[in-house]
Parts: structure tokens; C-alpha cells; sequence
């Protein structure tokens, strides 16, 4: 009958492979964490650039179709036949950035927020800086002007001035 | 193959020379390519950010009519296709081109009113 093998490792065998396997696998977590992190910063960042990019356009597209001379400097609403009625941008505690009618004479009229949840992704919001009051209207260069900002779990995410003149 | 992996299982011999390095490389090119992946995902991030501040910032020169015509800081040239430009003229498109060594000049952006 064959004698089978009885020699193991030695216990300084055993206490390097321990240890050396413990440094894998250390700097192994630690690089999938580090690049797990990474990649969820990224796809934020992402999705941020599209949001913002969203916001703006149809941001733009209420100022480019206003009447500016319907702007009111103290409570910031305009009319805007992109919409057909007088609104003001406000910062919706569940929406972000919404066009509400105002003043809402009609009480069925409802207020809109300018990005869906659907077009916009979890976590991410948009908001105009300082609320309504944050839409300004230059009268000498024609211009509406505003900040829109994307706020993410970590804070502010993407922030752009725009200018827009309405057409004539 | 059954067999050859039973075999390889009882084996008391270590892998040869050839077979480590070869798992090596696996591993190296692995790490090699996902480590890439999130470089070159970083970089789209931030070219796409320097983009999106020069059309944004370029766009607000436009509608402020504050645009100039050459070659801005961001090494863009700008071009006014439709006359002299004002703020006030309607008919107008401002034609923005890179400028870059690598790839020869193209088309950027243009802004029509």
C-alpha cells in the first residue's frame, strides 16, 4: 500500500501565506471601494451635466417666448407664451425648479415642474438660486438673467449663469 | 477534461514558471483595464465640463451681445457670419471654431438669432 504523505507546512509557511494573503486581499477591497466610489462620483457628475442641461433649455425656451415687458421686479413673474399664462420660477421642496402661475387667479391651474422625475434621476435636484427672486431682468441689454444649480447628495453638483434674450 | 482537472486536483507538483506568469498577466491586465475604464470616464467628465462652460459662457456672450469676433481665451475663434454684430441686430449667427494643432479647425458651435 502506498504511504501517504503526513509532512504539512511549517508554521513560518503558514504565518507568510497568512500574511500574504491578507495584503491581497486588503489592497484588493481597498481598490474595489476606491473604484466603486469613483464610479458612482462619475455617474453623478453625469447625470448633473444632463439635468443642468435640461433645466436650461427649457428655462431658455420660457425667456426666449416672454413678453418682457409683462416682468415684474417685485414679484418676478412674466408671460410667457410658451406657456400662455403668467408664471414665476420657485424652488419646490419636492420638484425643484417649477413654473407656477402666478398671480393664480384660477385656482385649476396647476404649478409645473420645468424637469420630471422621470427626465431627472434620483438624488439630483434642480433649483433656480435664490429662488424666485434669482430671475432678473436687465432692461438695458435686454436680458434675463438667472442661476440654475444641481444639488446632489454631497451638495452642489454643476452651477451655470445663463443670460436670455427674449425675442422681439 | 474532467480527468485532466481530477489530475491537476491530486498533483502534489506546484504550477510551472510559464502557468504563474501567465495568471499574473490576467490579473495585471484586469486591473490595467478597469483602472482605464474609470480614467478615461474621468476625462470624458471633464472635457465635457470645460465644453458645456465654454458654450454656456460663449452663448451668454451672445445673448448679452458682448461677443467678440477672433480668437477668445479659450482658444476658440469666433466668426460673425451676416454682418457687423450688435445686440440688436436679429439676422445674425456667430460661428465658433476650435483651434487645435491635433486635429485641424472644426466646426464648434454656432449661435443663430
Amino acid at each position: 500500500m502506498k504511504k501517504r504523505l503526513q509532512a504539512g507546512f511549517t508554521l513560518g509557511e503558514t504565518l507568510v501565506t497568512v500574511a500574504l494573503l491578507g495584503i491581497v486581499f486588503s489592497s484588493l477591497t481597498g481598490g474595489l471601494i476606491a473604484a466603486s466610489r469613483v464610479y458612482r462620483d462619475v455617474t453623478e457628475k453625469a447625470n448633473a451635466q444632463v439635468l443642468l442641461s435640461t433645466a436650461i433649455m427649457e428655462v431658455t425656451n420660457d425667456l426666449k417666448n416672454a413678453d418682457a415687458s409683462t416682468y415684474s421686479a417685485t414679484d418676478y413673474s412674466f408671460t410667457t407664451s410658451a406657456r400662455g399664462y403668467n408664471i414665476r420660477y420657485t424652488n419646490d421642496a419636492t420638484n425643484g425648479l417649477t413654473a407656477e402661475p402666478y398671480p393664480n387667479t384660477d385656482d385649476k391651474m396647476q404649478s409645473i415642474p420645468l424637469v420630471t422625475k422621470k427626465a431627472g434621476t434620483e438624488n439630483l435636484t434642480v433649483n433656480i438660486e435664490d429662488g424666485s427672486a434669482g430671475l432678473t431682468y436687465d432692461s438695458v441689454n435686454k436680458v434675463f438673467k438667472c442661476t440654475i444649480v444641481i444639488y446632489g447628495t454631497s451638495g452642489e453638483l454643476e452651477s451655470q449663469d445663463i443670460y436670455v434674450r427674449p425675442n422681439e | 477534461m474532467k480527468n485532466t482537472m481530477m489530475e491537476k486536483l491530486k498533483s502534489s507538483k506546484g504550477e510551472s514558471i510559464a502557468e504563474v506568469l501567465v495568471a499574473s498577466l490576467v490579473m495585471v491586465l484586469a486591473f490595467v483595464l478597469v483602472g482605464s475604464m474609470i480614467a478615461a470616464s474621468i476625462k470624458i467628465i471633464k472635457k465635457t465640463d470645460k465644453y458645456m462652460e465654454d458654450y454656456y459662457s460663449l452663448r451668454n456672450d451672445f445673448e448679452t451681445g458682448t461677443v467678440a469676433e477672433g480668437t477668445n481665451a479659450q482658444n476658440l475663434r469666433v466668426t460673425f457670419n451676416g454682418g457687423a454684430f450688435t445686440s440688436n441686430v436679429n439676422d445674425i449667427s456667430v460661428i465658433v471654431t476650435t483651434i487645435t494643432s491635433e486635429s485641424g479647425d472644426y466646426s464648434y458651435m454656432t449661435f443663430k438669432r
